[in-house]
This record gives C-alpha cells, structure tokens and sequence, in this order.
C-alpha cells in the first residue's frame, strides 16, 4: 500500500525540488550509412535518423505525462563521425556535421552528439578529416555536439592530439567569437570516454553497441540538498546527532528514487518506440536555476562555498554516495554517473568562481573524485594554444591514471579577459572569465609523441 | 519480418506462396508502415491505478468538486487520504488530498487530465494525475 507520504514526497520532489529527466537519448548507428558519395552519405544518415527519431519526443512527451514527469530534454547520439565516416575529406565531415543538425532540428531534438573522433593511440585518416572539419562544423551547425577521446588507461595518452585540440579549441573559439566562443561548448576532450553517455556534449554511441538504443539521464541535485537540509533539521530537532555517516546515507537513498524515475522512464520510452533500454546514468546534473545545484549540496554540507577547502572530499563522499544508490536502482548503470561540476551551467558554482573562492587549481583537484572533468569553464580568449593544451593533458593524466573519466569542457573566449562575464543562454548558464594559472607548459606540449599506458593496464 | 531493401511486396508473396500453398497456408503479405509504434499505450486497458493529489489552502467543498470531476469521466475512487498543516495558532490551513484511483478502459487521459486542473485552479489548488508505479517505483525496491 502506498502510504500519503511517499506520494506526497513524490509530488514535492517533482513540484518543488526540480526532479525531472533530463534527457533521454536516443541512440541511433550509422555504421550502415556507408556510399560511394558524399550526398548518399549524407542522405541515408539524414533517412535513417529521421525514421527511428520520428516518435522518440512523442512518445517521451506521454509518458512523462503518464507518470507526471517532465522529460526536459529529448536528444540523439550517433556512431562516431570519424569512423562512421571514414572514408570523407573534411568537407564532406562538414557536410556530415549539416546533415546531422538538420535532421536533429527536424526530429526536434535539441542537441546530436557524435561528431567524434576515438585517437588515443594514433589517428587514422576519418579522424584527421573531422578533426580538420571541427572548427568549421561547430560554427555552421547549432544542434551538433562533438567529441574527441585523446587518452584512455590502456592506451595511454595521445600527446600529438592533445597538442592538436589546443589549437582546435582556439579556432573553434575564433570561429564563434560573435556568440562568445560557444562553438567551445559543444565540443569536449576526453580520457576513456563512456560510450554510452546520454548528457551532452559527450553523448556518442559505441562501437559493441546496438543498432538503435535509448539511454537516459535524471537530474536531482535539488533533491539531494532538500533532503540534507531536512535531515539535518529532523537530527537537530530530535537532539540526535548528524554526521557525514548519515549524509552519506541520505544522500545515497535519495540518489536510489532520483535514479528509479530514470529506470522507469527510460525502460517505458525504449518499450515504446521498439528499441532495447541501454542504461540510466545517474548523474546529478544541474542547470543554471535556484534549487537545481550541485554547488548548493556543498553549502548544507557546511562549506561556506564550493571551492573552499574541504570541497575535493565533499565531493568525493557526494559522488560516490551517488554511485552507490544509483546503482541498486537500475539495472544498468552507465554514462558518467557520478556528480556534476560545470562552472557556467550551475549557479551557485559560478558564483563561487565570481568571488574568486573556486579556482582552476581546486576545480582540477575535484575532478580526480567526481565523473566528469573541467567542464563549461570560460577562459581568457588570448590564453595560448600550448596552455588549453597543457589544462587537457594534466586532465588526461588524473583520468589515465586512476582509470576514471575525465574531460576538459574550455572555451577561450575572444576578446575577453579574466573577470568579465560571458553569457552562452539558455542550460549553458553565464559565467565570469576564470584566470588560467600562471606558467607555461609549451615545451612540454611541444614534444608531442605518447606518454604511455600506465602499468596497472597490464592486466592480460 | 523484415525483407531486403528494394524486394516488392508481390514477389515476396509469390514465393512463400509457392512454398506454403502445398500445405494448405494461405499468405498475405503487406508493407508495415515504416512508423507504426512498437507497443501500445498501457493506459486504455481497464481500471489503470492513478494517484490524484490535490495541494493548496485547505477549503470546504474540495473534495466534492473534484470527485464530481473524477465521477463524470468514470473515474473509480479506490483510497483517499488526506494530509493536513496547521497554524501555529493550531488552526487547519493547507491540505493535502491524495487519490488512489481506477482509470476505465478507454479514458481520454487528455481530456480527465484538463478537467481536473481546471477544477483544482478554481479552487486555487495544485494537482497532479500520474500513474501508481512512479511512487512504486521510487520507494519500494522490487523490480520495475
């Protein structure tokens, strides 16, 4: 029997506390697209997309009525476009890139990931061409998110591409300086990249995975910080104590209901439009709105501001809290998973940036405890290539290294210096310009080569 | 099934025709339509269990208004409970009604879904109509 309380809480966490998912996306492969040109390329990507998208925001539209959930965001991942695409020049990537936005447009689908490159050991010539298309593609498309995996723990670290999206990253930034350098924002680096991720910018599909495949991603920050608050006052108000062991505790119950309307959700939607459920990734993902903020969590958790000491192991114990009740929610864990830190995209995190609290510095240390990486971080438009280069690479090894997913999200924004604000609209948030630390890594970019795998790979 | 691109409908009847007809089968064979949904909306089927809140200052005739709503789309009441707040002066001021309901075969979920937000907002209250397993889901742990 259901009791009033568990549907009232229900009803208040979706009302009030900004539950929703945030996306469910579509997975769809376009390994089957290959012709002999360009145009029947891109025709039969342009016709397969729109026949498995066709009821993909429908039907997510009814059953998050169903259930009184609102699916926020409806989204598609494809095959990697480097070698989904292999055989084109960086025109016909471009061509690619236009095709894909158009058809996401049409579908109405807000963003299509998958305009990726896989190169942590080397790159071959589909990964050269869309790496040479990068900067063109993120100017001339809206829709069209892209990626590129430079590093992985069995592969080591792909230092010549590391070197080479520094340069990516400026270009794609010039190219996109009238809408500040927001060509940066769809684009993201990786070390071991998840090929299953439903959020954006990072969302590709895999190679080993199906033809067609929904992935979903819930998002409950808000949630998880009402219900801190509230177990802190009940312990309070009782006289019983409330420690990190009970916030931990709370904090992974919750993540279990947050991830279970992501399981119900997704599995319903994958039912319905015929195409087997992948996985529920059971990130907190926030948006720039009061109540919806990985950053609020830390101030119940009695940081005076994400950033301040103290926050690299509020975050370790959040996202692994995260983890571990996500986890027995769903019966298929994937993505990120794991707690979000972007800087423009979470309001309270930009605040602390503003104030000078959180740095680059802190921001990276976090990143070796939570799922994500450097991510929505504007910089100083005149920062050099060889230093984004050199952020990248420093990301890279925390990822290489302790076997986790890392990502560098920078957006050198032309024109402007550390301290004054850029604006991206809408879930990219607005953010003050951070400075870049001081020093110059351009020797050690310059060297290029690979550092190599590192020794707990060898597990042959 | 699914048969290989460019191959018309007729002659994939004429062969699994020559094939079957021996055996007294008789075939037809008709293109699906490329966007015919996979599996159909689980809400039409009879008695669909929904849980109705209604949120807001705490008034009289509530309950009665809205039950009129759910009678008129035939709409079976199965449990009602009601959760209320006081004053710090001890006196009643919010309410929370929450409605476990039936949904007859055939509802127009559109449709009971306006009505009663029309009556909850001419009484200045805050519903919401979802279907039972969300609150299953998210606070039991039996599988989905």
């Amino acid at each position: 029997m259901l009791t009033e309380r568990e549907v009232l809480s229900t009803v208040e966490m979706l009302k009030g506390e900004h539950l929703d998912v945030r996306t469910v996306t579509l997975g769809v492969s376009l390994f089957d697209c290959q012709a002999e040109s360009t145009s029947a390329l891109c025709a039969r990507i342009d016709a397969k997309i729109r026949r498995l998208a066709e009821h993909l925001v429908p039907a997510c539209d009814e059953i998050g009525a169903k259930y009184g959930i609102e699916v926020v965001n409806k989204r598609i991942s494809v095959s990697p476009i480097a070698v989904a695409c292999a055989g084109q020049d960086a025109d016909g990537m471009v061509a690619v890139a236009k095709t894909l936005d158009r058809a996401a447009r049409d579908v109405g689908v807000d963003f299509l990931g998958g305009f990726s490159a896989l190169v942590e050991k080397g790159m071959a010539e589909g990964d050269r061409a869309l790496l040479d298309a990068l900067p063109e593609a993120l100017a001339e498309t809206g829709r069209v998110c892209a990626s590129v995996n430079v590093a992985s723990s069995k592969a080591g670290i792909n230092m010549d591409a590391v070197a080479r999206m520094g340069r990516v990253i400026k270009a794609a930034a010039e190219r996109t300086a009238a809408s500040g350098g927001m060509g940066c924002a769809k684009l993201v680096v990786f070390a071991n990249i998840p090929q299953d991720v439903p959020f954006m910018a990072g969302a590709y599909l895999g190679v080993g995975e199906p033809g067609a495949v929904i992935n979903v991603g819930v998002s409950g920050p808000g949630v998880v910080k009402r219900a801190l608050e509230r177990a802190v006052e009940r312990a309070a108000r009782r006289g019983e104590p409330f420690s990190l062991s009970e916030a931990s505790e709370v904090i992974k119950r919750t993540a279990y209901k947050v991830t279970r309307v992501g399981e119900i959700i997704g599995r319903e939607v994958a039912s319905r439009l015929g195409v087997p459920f992948g996985v529920a990734d059971l990130s907190l993902a926030p948006t720039p709105t009061v109540g919806d903020s990985v950053g609020e969590i830390f101030k119940v958790l009695g940081l005076s501001d994400i950033g301040a000491p103290g926050s690299t192991a509020a975050l370790a114990m959040l996202n692994d809290a995260v983890k571990k009740g996500g986890a027995f929610a769903s019966s298929h864990v994937g993505g990120l998973s794991g707690a979000f830190i972007p800087v423009s995209e979470d309001l309270d995190i930009a605040r602390a940036a503003e104030s000078g609290v959180l740095t680059l510095h802190k921001l990276e240390a976090m990143t070796a405890v939570c799922s994500v990486g450097l991510d929505m971080v504007p910089v100083p438009g005149d920062t050099p290539a060889e230093t984004l280069s050199a952020i990248i690479a420093d990301e890279m090894a925390i990822g290489v290294i302790n076997s986790k997913t890392t990502a560098v999200r920078v957006i050198p924004v032309p024109g402007k210096a550390a301290g004054e604000r850029v604006s991206f609209g809408g879930l990219l948030g607005e953010s003050v310009i951070m400075p870049v630390p001081a020093g110059s890594g351009a020797g050690f970019i310059g060297f290029g080569g690979r550092i190599p795998a590192p020794l707990h790979s060898l597990k042959n | 099934g699914a048969a290989p691109e460019g191959l018309p409908a007729q002659d994939v009847r004429a062969a699994l025709a020559a094939s079957l007809a021996p055996m007294g089968v008789v075939v037809s064979v008709k293109p699906l339509a490329a966007s015919a949904p996979a599996a159909p909306a689980r809400e039409d089927e009879p008695g669909e269990p929904f849980v109705y809140t209604l949120r807001g200052p705490d008034r009289l005739g509530l309950i009665a208004s809205i039950t009129g709503v759910m009678a008129a789309h035939g709409v079976n009441i199965v449990g009602l409970a009601a959760t209320t707040s006081e004053t710090p002066e001890g006196k009643v001021d919010r309410v929370a009604l929450v409605f476990q309901v039936a949904l007859p075969q055939g509802a127009d979920l559109p449709a009971l879904r306006q009505a009663l937000g029309g009556c909850a907002s001419s009484m200045g209250m805050e519903g919401s109509l979802q279907h039972r397993d969300i609150f299953e889901a998210m606070h039991r742990i039996s599988p989905l």
